[in-house]
């Protein structure tokens, strides 16, 4: 190493403080790079790995291709791996869903039931052509009953139409004529008898394998590739090359032009004539084909997901702050440490150093320190988002119900951003030192002076300030000005990192406001609902409410009543500036709520139940929102909709919206209400409140919503679900909802505060540097002070006044910002809601106290280590 | 053989109202091996010739040839080059680096060149600097003296055209001083090196071959002892 860089590792050494202060900033500003490129990587791998777990690994299915074109695939370059499964035939079950009265019997080979989306409930897989796997939708929605360890026997056979076509799984069910569900125009043929076992309950099987309309239940055996014979289904895998060529190479093997199709796939828009050519190829195309066109986007231009790019996006203005952020910090770092060297550089040059030899000195000392911090921070950024990753699947692991999770991924491309990037924010931190150093001229080391540039601005202090805190005072305030430009960079760090501080947690405390706000708006723990077929259905839902730990319940059947003429309320037309149609229809929904809930209801109002037939009470207060053009502003108003009186009639007609049966409706009103029944206070629209017993006689519906209050969500859920076992319905647990969505918002918290520490921390090692490097170069100052008889507590108070001038400074700029932006956040998020603006005083407390207590410890470190300094050896180390 | 030459060299500061004429075009030459002590009152312009002479700072007027060499027709990198080979600084402020020890100071001009000297060179450079059991001592380990016998090896390792001392002994007591005035003159009989020193000693004047005087920037008088 020659002289120059030795020198460059002695003046480190020397400071070791500074340089590892120094590293430790560089060292966060990658880590925070790597960790932030590491979950998006991660994050992409993760949708990839769910994509596969959802519908397989496979690019493309192409289906019944004959088994001798298969080995030509098999051959191809850009294959990665092909899985082949056997259409063995179809058998007629006793299904309740007439569009699928089959079950649809596949072969699986090995590498099949590994490779595509099998997804095992109980059992085991087939191991044998005699073991079965039946899906779990076969009981849900065919009503077929069938168990693991069951033995059954299928008549296996063609299914084919009328005119004796053959039909596979592409196929749904065919209709005799227009008039569907009335006569089959297809049976199954050249039936044999076959029986198996059922050894495993599957998930029903991706679109790939079971298109929605297919007319068959998949059930799943085990065959071996050898003994296939005749048509397959091929699940192929592109290579990582050959995956970009998916379209081109599946319109080849289609035998049809690839260019169309190419681009319909790319999500191009074609022209009319252009969609009737490609449909026209599609339909000569020699085998049915799926693609996993998601799977494809994601392996080959993860950007195309309109989803991943705002992500990208976000990640792109993340990484910029952190590398803004961190060139600031990092290049005082370089400029202190190049001012003091500024006698030695001048030296240097007065004995024949070129500006070169000194830029690449400073560039030197830059990479000495860039060759700790990055890969320090890589190892570091890696371990954070390891473990953030952790953390994201405890708080989520139930928000997505479809068994999303995140993976961790280690990613060589976020390896080769962070460095990257960490080359480009140290050499831009270090640019201007070195410019600097290079500029120093021989005379600079002769002078002696260079560093002490003294400004002949004539400085006062505030007389207020003299007398306030005396001669330290006034010491420690012109010192402040006099060092501005040196102690900017000091105030500007803190200003930052107070005003982000501020902001985010005026943001993180206005979305957990919305998620009180949120659990105060619902009046329920539990909502069920389901179209129930039968009375046997509708009584299994009804029987829900009287469960353990049901507290309240409304079990709500709505219809619509149509009625001619105009009723709504003037206020109303005028607000929303609707004319309205004096002979065309309007709209008022009819609610029932169980007899139960209704008779509370009745008695909350002061009305006897038992005489509410044909009559109804009129809920429609609503809040009605405004949007205003021209002031570009929402205004809401809380009115009535209609103009119904108590004793007015409504008369209308009721439909059914399966049957389109119409029913006569007539009610009268008996009350006019603000408060509706338990469970419907989140509904806005207008609501005609009548009995069950009047419902009957005016409405038909199959869809009913059951709304229960708990106090143990979780287990009513779980009580719920044995008891509506095998029917269709759709439960939402409030509670639980209301539990993901702070877990999410936590999550969240995690990720911004994360952010904002690891930023502030980055501009603490700044800070840390400037101050006690101008600590130290004030030495001789001191020494001075306490050489005309400054007492230590003098002293010490004139170091805590510093602090205080430098803290005050950096908050007088950083908490009105703050606010500003907090409330710049409050006005796009949530004015809406009409909550008032709540000031983030906590914030700012923990701002201030913070600011403080880190400047004072700074500074008493500092002083700590110069007063340990003897005096005399200050003063003659000056004259080297 | 002329080794330096000055000619016309003005240096003016300042501007206008302010300005100071440092040097008024002053012109000499020097002969290969001579010793030369430059002495005038307090800012008559001594340093600033100086500096001009080893290209530390730029003239504002008139020439200096080193080696015949026209110095200032060179770029800043160059003149860095030039300066480092041809010339040896020697000021009253030591000017040490006070992180590298004795030998590692004096090393500095060599290593800047990517060159080294053997070890016996080296020794015989401390020995007639009296600092071979002082050689791995940093600068506030050392005496004033053993500083600036330091920085003279500093000067002559690189074997230089000129050496350019500006009040060598300004900050030294007596004996120190005379300690410093022997070895300049030593490597000056000895080694034949060509010398130009700054001083407001008479008695160290004297020891020069030839001793100009500076008076406003101008040359008042040239002697020759
Ligand atoms: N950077 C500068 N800017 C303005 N004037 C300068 C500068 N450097 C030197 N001078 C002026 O030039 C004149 C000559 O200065 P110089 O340093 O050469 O004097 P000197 O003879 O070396 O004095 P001394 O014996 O005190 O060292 C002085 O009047 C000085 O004030
Ligand atoms: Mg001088």
């Amino acid at each position: 190493m020659s002289l120059l860089n030795k020198l460059t590792v002695k003046n480190l050494k020397l400071n070791k403080k500074r340089t590892i202060v120094t590293i430790v900033g560089i060292m966060l500003s990658v880590a925070l790079i790597t960790a932030v490129a590491s979950v998006y990587a991660s994050g992409l791998q993760s949708l990839i790995n769910y994509e596969m777990n959802e519908k397989g690994a496979s690019h493309v299915v192409f289906y019944n291709m004959p088994l001798a074109e298969v080995k030509t695939l098999e051959n191809n370059r850009s294959v990665d791996t092909i899985n082949l499964t056997e259409n063995l035939g179809y058998a007629s079950v006793d299904s309740k869903n007439k569009d699928k009265p089959y079950i649809c019997l596949k072969g699986f080979t090995k590498g099949s039931l590994e490779n595509l989306s099998v997804k095992l409930v109980d059992g085991r897989l087939p191991e044998n052509d005699t073991e079965i796997l039946i899906p779990t939708h076969l009981k849900t929605n065919g009503r077929v009953t069938l168990a693991v360890g069951d033995e059954v026997t299928f008549d296996v056979g063609k299914r084919v139409t009328v005119e004796g076509v053959e039909l596979n799984q592409q196929d749904p069910f065919q209709w005799q004529g227009a008039d569907e569900g009335e006569t089959p125009a297809e049976h199954i043929a050249e039936t044999v008898s076959r029986t198996y076992t059922v050894v495993g309950l599957i998930e029903r099987p991706a679109t790939n394998i079971e298109p929605y309309f297919a007319s068959g239940y998949t059930v799943i055996t085990r065959v071996d590739e050898s003994e296939m014979s005749g048509n397959a289904d091929v699940y192929v895998r592109f290579t990582k090359s050959g995956v970009k060529n998916a379209y081109k190479f599946t319109a080849n093997m289609l035998g049809i032009d690839d260019k169309l199709f190419t681009r319909v796939y790319r999500g191009e828009t074609l022209t009319d004539e252009e969609l009737l050519r490609l449909s026209d190829e599609v339909g000569k195309a020699k085998y049915n084909f799926d693609f996993n066109s998601h799977l494809i986007t994601l392996e080959t231009d993860p950007l195309g997901i309109s989803a991943v790019t705002t992500l990208a996006y976000a990640v792109m203005i993340v990484i910029a702050i952190i590398v803004v952020t961190s060139v600031f910090c990092i290049k005082n770092s370089f400029d202190i440490s190049i001012t003091e060297k500024i006698r030695q550089y001048g030296m240097l040059r007065s004995i024949g150093a070129t500006k070169k030899q000194i830029r690449k000195n400073v560039f030197f000392e830059a990479t000495l320190l860039g060759a700790f911090g990055v890969p320090l921070g890589i190892v570091l950024g890696f371990l954070a988002s390891y473990i953030l990753i952790i953390v994201s699947n405890l708080l989520i692991a139930d928000s997505f119900a479809l068994g999303f999770s995140l993976s961790f991924v280690f990613s060589w491309t976020a390896v080769l951003a962070a460095v990257l990037l960490g080359i480009v924010t140290i050499y831009f931190s270090a640019f201007r030192s070195a410019v600097k150093a290079a500029k120093v001229t021989p005379l600079d080391s002769v002078r002696n002076s260079a560093n002490i540039q003294v400004k002949s601005k004539k400085l006062s202090s505030p007389k207020i300030i003299k007398r306030l805190f005396g001669m330290g005072g006034e010491i420690s305030y012109k010192n402040l000005k006099r060092n501005r430009s040196k102690y900017r960079t000091t105030v500007i760090s803190i200003v930052v990192s107070v005003v982000v501080f501020i902001s985010l947690s005026a943001f993180m405390s206005m979305a957990f406001d919305e998620v009180d706000r949120e659990i105060e708006r619902t009046d329920y723990n539990i909502s069920v609902s389901a179209t129930y077929a039968d009375s046997e259905e509708y009584q299994k839902l009804l029987d829900t409410v009287s469960l353990d730990y049901v507290q309240d319940f409304s079990v709500v059947r709505t219809a619509e009543i149509e009625f001619i003429g105009n009723h709504y309320n003037k206020e109303y037309s005028d607000w929303i500036q609707l004319m309205p149609d004096e002979n065309g229809p309007q709209y008022i929904s009819v609610a029932s709520v169980g007899d139960k809930q209704f008779a509370k209801y009745c008695a909350s109002l002061g009305l006897d139940p038992i005489k509410m037939e044909n009559k109804a009470i009129l809920c429609d207060y609503t809040t009605v929102k405004k949007y205003d053009e021209s002031s570009n502003k929402t205004d809401k108003k809380y009115m009535r909709v209609f103009d119904f009186k108590n004793k007015d009639t409504v008369i209308g007609l009721t439909e059914n919206a399966l049957t389109e049966n119409k029913i006569n409706a007539q009610v009268e009103i008996a009350a006019v209400s603000e408060n509706k029944p338990f469970g419907l206070k989140n509904w806005s629209s207008p609501f005609l409140f009548v009995s069950d017993e009047t419902f009957n006689g005016m409405a038909e519906t199959t869809y009913v919503n059951i709304y229960y209050k708990t106090d143990n969500s979780d287990k009513l859920q779980d009580e719920i679900e044995v008891q509506l076992n095998e029917m269709n319905y759709n439960l939402n647990n409030i509670d639980e909802r209301f539990r993901q969505m702070n877990n999410l918002y936590t999550l969240i918290g995690i990720f911004l505060y994360g952010f904002i520490i690891v930023i502030s921390l980055i501009g603490v090692t700044n800070i840390f540097n400037t101050i006690t490097t101008n600590m130290e170069l004030r030495k001789p100052e001191f020494a001075m002070l306490r050489s005309v008889g400054m007492t230590n507590r003098e002293f010490n108070r004139m170091i805590r006044l510093e602090s205080l001038f430098m803290g005050t400074r950096a908050l007088v700029f950083g908490i009105p910002i703050g606010i500003l932006l907090s409330y710049a956040i409050y006005h796009f998020l949530t004015e809406e809601s009409g909550d008032p603006y709540k000031l983030p005083a906590l914030a700012i407390l923990i701002a201030v106290a913070a600011v403080f207590v880190l400047i004072s410890l700074i500074m008493a470190y500092s002083m700590g280590k110069i007063k340990k300094q003897n005096t005399i050896e200050t003063i003659r180390n000056e004259n080297i | 053989m002329e080794i330096l030459r000055v000619e016309n060299l003005t240096k003016i500061y300042g501007k206008d109202a302010a300005q100071v004429v440092a040097l008024d075009h002053v012109s000499f030459s020097v002969e290969k091996g001579e010793f030369v002590a430059i002495v005038g009152e307090s800012g008559s312009g001594k340093s600033t010739l100086l500096h001009l002479i080893g290209g530390v700072d730029r003239p504002t007027d008139g020439k200096v040839f080193i080696d015949g060499k026209d110095i200032f027709s060179f770029d800043d990198d160059k003149l860095a080059i030039f300066r480092r080979r041809q010339v040896g600084l020697i000021y009253q402020f030591y000017n040490l680096i006070p992180i590298l020890n004795v030998e590692e100071n004096i090393m500095l001009p060599l290593s800047l060149d990517n060159r080294t000297v053997d070890k016996e060179t080296l020794d015989n450079l401390l020995k007639m600097l009296g600092l071979d059991n002082r050689r791995t001592h940093l600068p506030n380990e050392l005496s004033g003296g053993q500083q600036q016998r330091t920085s003279i090896g500093r000067a002559l390792v690189t074997n230089p055209t000129l050496i350019l001392a500006d009040e060598p002994t300004g900050n030294l007591d007596s004996k120190s001083s005379d300690e410093i005035v022997a070895l300049l003159k030593k490597s000056n009989k000895e080694l034949g090196q060509t010398i130009i020193m700054i001083t407001h000693n008479p008695e160290i004047a004297k020891i020069a071959d030839r001793v100009i005087k500076i008076e406003d920037g101008r040359i008042a008088r040239e002697v020759s002892l």
